[in-house]
């Protein structure tokens, strides 16, 4: 599908829709809240550590982003399949329509008229074009901002429209315009200069647009957001959201058991059994975009362009790959709630999973391809050498992590079955991420969230990617990640993608070793739609308390607090 | 105290505070990593990056120490990278959270631990004695974590009485002001525990040493033979025992900074300890600086308020009885 033919199809949603929301916002207006029927009730978030701020262009952490993600709205939003393509897979948000231009170059976003900020101000196309300068500056340090490279420039056609310049037509520029940015109030923040933005009372003290606005946040205690009741699209279903900060895991889990939450993320393997036996608890299936590998360092660990002595040698590298029972290795670490990574993505993200093959686990033909390439065990002390090197190699994995920690141990046990003498390196995280960063390394466990349509691909195995640690350098890979991601022929992009996946796993620049299923745990008297992949929170605002089921503290209702 | 002393004082204390942020910042910076790499591999590397230009944590270790010592000079505490807003605001925060925990607990366990300590002096030997003091010693012995954690599991996760962490329920504000004020005393319960129960053996054990000598020394033996009651000979006793105990609080008192950290840390209850933990991991140094710096201050003033009281108590350890004990020795 042409881009061309995207435009106007959104129109008739976009009208439909903010006329549907406004008949919400009236309905709302009178209706007793806290009581019965759609609305009412508290949800409680345990959360192992305070956000970072609330400003949304440097969001670091996952409370950040599912408080930002309430009370923000973004121009659309994608919708629960994580179609990048185009604008088919998005939902009408701050923006009720969307027009192309004949080239592509250009899309111009009209937003919602009746939007308005949570201090009532309406929302205008300027907040766009500020907010896009916003995350491009220098001053600010976005984390997004690598993913806007494609857009030239933001321009304000009418007070109502904004439109966005493109450098080249891909089929990811709708995705570009919408995913990666939050809108911001430019009537409250343009005043401020940009590098004092993060330090502004606003990042502790947002004004959003979304169905949820911000109530308070008592540092080390809580932070809450509470159903704007005058939104277009309809107050949001509870009353309130509390994120209840808890100062590590096992804390937080202490205040879930505990009855003092109603939901918690980062749910620990040993205790995935109680929740299950708990009986005002339920576990939700959640799937979590992040992938793990063991990945070499393809140069040497001081940081020099010259080649590893080890993994410098892909068939060293292969082999190492074939020494590894992964479906072993993650049963031990995940059990039942893991699965062998198939590549650089989670399954959820690649377009043909059947279409390229695995390297075997084979560890007859790992010794063969290391003797070929001349490692021998020539002194019969269990490791082998080659021109006075063992196959020897430090592992960093980062102390935070524990599911990282087991497949560091894991390898070890299965590497040392062909002679190679592997030896975790456990960093605090700082330190990990120094020497990751300062490529001094020989190989590290690491994990990468991927982004919906693989579009960060090039920033993490790119040639010059900056998360390309390990620096893998592939002109072939790289031809094909381009084709895929810029082909506006879907069939062609997926044949791309394919190839491209097909042509990392032979060069192995790392053991793809797991995708994780990230279950969490909710207290049973809530509905919830499916959670999306990219981050629980993003339908928070539909989520809704059983009538029958409600405890006190769904009851409060949306009155003021002392 | 004189003029020309308490300005001795204070210079010894400037420098004392001074020599340990400093300390404390160099000991920080040459540890692997910076704020940006604390964010981990979440946050890609050329983000890192630039958040190090930003915040100047690439430049030479020197000019960054020249900066935050000029400015902590003017008194400013500089910016937390990791809670994003200026240090001052952080330890406002923190501050009267610790207090509201250290204060309660060292009163009780003052209280308390005195208490002990004097029944268990003047009835040195017997069996009620040796029962408590074996009971004391297991207390001291346990660490204050492994006790908190103890207390957090039995009463808040086994069987619910108290609950398990943070400074209020969720929905504090939403209750009415009886029940704020139930709320808060319930929420100290455990981690006040925590705290004053290691302080109580501590201070039993001292009072208990300093009672028992006290009691042999001449004067109560006098008191005892000239027929005074009993209480009234040991209420002199326990007040001529208490110059250790008092030089013991001082010692304690800054003490029990140190040792909430990890109580705090389990009870995610939001006061120095918590946000020094975190300011560590995540490299922010400034906060960390800040935080030592109030913490060898209240350290300086623990033991500026200790020789205050033992002066109140001994007038002989005043200055010019000092310099008459010295002469004649």
């Amino acid at each position: 599908m042409s881009p061309t033919r995207f435009r106007c199809s959104v129109l008739v949603q976009g009208a439909v829709a903010s006329l549907l929301a406004a008949l919400a916002a009236c309905g709302d207006a009178g209706r007793p809240t806290g009581e019965t029927g759609e609305t009412g009730g508290t949800l409680i978030v345990a959360v192992p550590a305070e956000p970072a701020t609330l400003f949304p262009p440097l969001a670091e952490t996952s409370q950040d982003a599912a408080i930002i993600g309430a009370v923000f709205d973004r121009l659309a939003e994608i919708g629960p399949e994580l179609e990048t393509y185009g604008d088919s897979g998005f939902r009408p948000r701050l923006a009720s329509s969307w027009i192309w231009a004949g080239d592509s170059l250009s899309i111009a976003f009209t937003v919602d008229s009746l939007a308005h900020w949570h201090d009532g101000q309406p929302v205008v196309a300027t907040d766009v074009q500020y907010t896009f300068q916003v995350y491009t500056s220098d001053s600010v340090a976005a984390n997004n901002r690598t993913m806007l490279g494609n857009i030239d420039s933001v321009t304000v056609r009418d007070p109502r429209t904004a439109v966005f310049w493109f450098k080249r037509r891909t089929p990811q520029q709708f995705y570009d315009a919408t995913y990666h940015m939050y809108v911001l109030p430019s009537h409250l923040l343009a005043g401020t200069p940009m590098q004092q933005l993060a330090a502004s009372p606003f990042a502790r003290n947002p004004v959003g647009s979304g169905r949820f606005r911000f109530g308070n946040w008592v540092a080390g205690q809580r932070v809450e957001i509470v159903a704007d009741t005058s939104n277009p699209r309809g107050r949001a279903k509870l009353d309130r959201v509390i994120w209840s900060i808890a100062s590590d895991f096992g804390a937080a889990t202490v205040k879930l058991f505990a009855g003092e939450a109603d939901f918690f993320e980062y749910i620990r393997q040993g205790d995935l059994g109680q929740i299950a036996r708990a009986p005002s608890l339920r576990l939700v299936d959640n799937r979590a975009l992040q992938y793990f590998f063991l990945g070499f360092n393809l140069h040497d660990a001081s940081g020099s362009a010259a080649p590893h002595p080890i993994f410098g040698d892909v068939q060293v590298r292969r082999a190492l790959h074939m020494a590894v029972d992964r479906a072993s290795v993650v049963r031990n670490t995940y059990d039942s709630l893991g699965l062998v990574a198939l590549g650089p993505a989670p399954r959820a993200l690649i377009p043909d999973t059947s279409g390229f093959k695995q390297l075997p686990y084979d560890p007859a033909a790992a010794r063969a391809m290391l003797d070929s390439a001349g490692w021998l065990d020539t002194n019969n002390d269990g490791v082998r050498e080659h021109e006075g090197k063992r196959l020897s190699f430090e592992v960093l994995v980062p102390s935070s992590s524990a599911g990282r920690r087991s497949l560091a141990i894991l390898l070890q046990e299965q590497l040392r079955a062909v002679g190679a003498e592997v030896k975790p390196l456990v960093l605090e995280v700082s330190a990990f991420s120094t020497r990751t960063d300062g490529r001094q390394f020989d190989a590290y466990v690491g994990g990468w969230a991927s982004s919906p349509g693989l579009v960060g691909m090039p920033q993490t195995w790119g040639a010059k990617g900056s998360g390309n640690v390990g620096r893998y350098r592939s002109v072939t890979f790289d031809a094909l990640v381009d084709s895929a991601l810029t082909t506006f022929n879907r069939d062609a992009s997926h044949r791309y993608w394919t190839r491209a996946f097909q042509q990392i796993v032979n060069d192995a620049p790392a053991i793809w070793l797991a995708e994780q299923r990230a279950p969490v745990a909710l207290h049973k008297r809530f509905i919830v739609p499916p959670l999306r992949p990219d981050g629980w929170y993003a339908d928070l605002a539909d989520w809704r308390v059983d009538p029958a089921q409600r405890i006190d503290r769904d009851r409060i209702g949306l009155g003021a607090a002392r | 105290m004189s003029s020309r002393r308490l300005l001795a004082r204070t210079w010894q204390c400037a420098l004392v505070i001074l020599t340990a942020a400093t300390l404390a910042f160099f000991c920080l910076h040459l540890a692997p990593g910076d704020p940006a790499a604390a964010l981990g591999d979440a946050v890609p590397p050329d983000v890192r990056a630039r958040m190090r230009a930003l915040y100047g944590f690439d430049e030479p270790l020197l000019s960054q120490y020249g900066r935050w010592l000029g400015a902590l000079l003017q008194g400013d505490l500089g910016w937390s990278t990791q809670q994003r807003r200026p240090v001052v605001d952080v330890l406002m925060d923190a501050l009267p959270n610790t207090l509201m925990l250290i204060l309660p607990a060292f009163v009780l366990s003052a209280g308390i631990g005195m208490a002990i300590g004097a029944w268990q002096g003047a009835h040195a030997h017997s069996r009620h004695d040796r029962i408590t003091s074996t009971l004391l010693l297991v207390i001291y012995s346990v660490p204050e974590f492994w006790l908190a954690m103890a207390l957090m599991l039995l009463f808040a996760r086994t069987w619910q009485w108290l609950p398990a962490t943070g400074v209020t329920s969720e929905l504090y504000p939403y209750l009415s002001t009886g029940a704020q004020l139930l709320d808060r005393l319930q929420h100290l319960v455990l981690p006040v525990t925590s705290v004053a129960l290691i302080g109580v053996a501590t201070f039993a054990r001292y009072q208990r040493s300093s009672m028992r000598d006290t009691v042999d020394l001449p004067f109560v033996r006098t008191a005892s033979a000239s027929g005074l009651p009993r209480s009234r000979v040991l209420r002199g006793a326990w007040r001529a025992s208490l110059l250790p105990v008092i030089t013991l609080a001082g010692v304690l008192l800054p003490s029990y900074l140190a040792g909430v950290i990890f109580v705090e840390q389990i009870f995610s209850w939001p006061g120095l300890g918590y946000v020094l933990l975190r300011a560590i991991a995540a490299r922010d140094y400034a906060v960390v600086a800040s935080c030592v710096v109030l913490g060898s201050t209240l350290t300086a003033l623990g033991a500026w308020l200790a020789e205050w009281l033992r002066e109140r108590a001994d007038p002989r350890l005043r200055d010019g009885a000092s310099r008459h004990v010295t002469a004649n020795a």
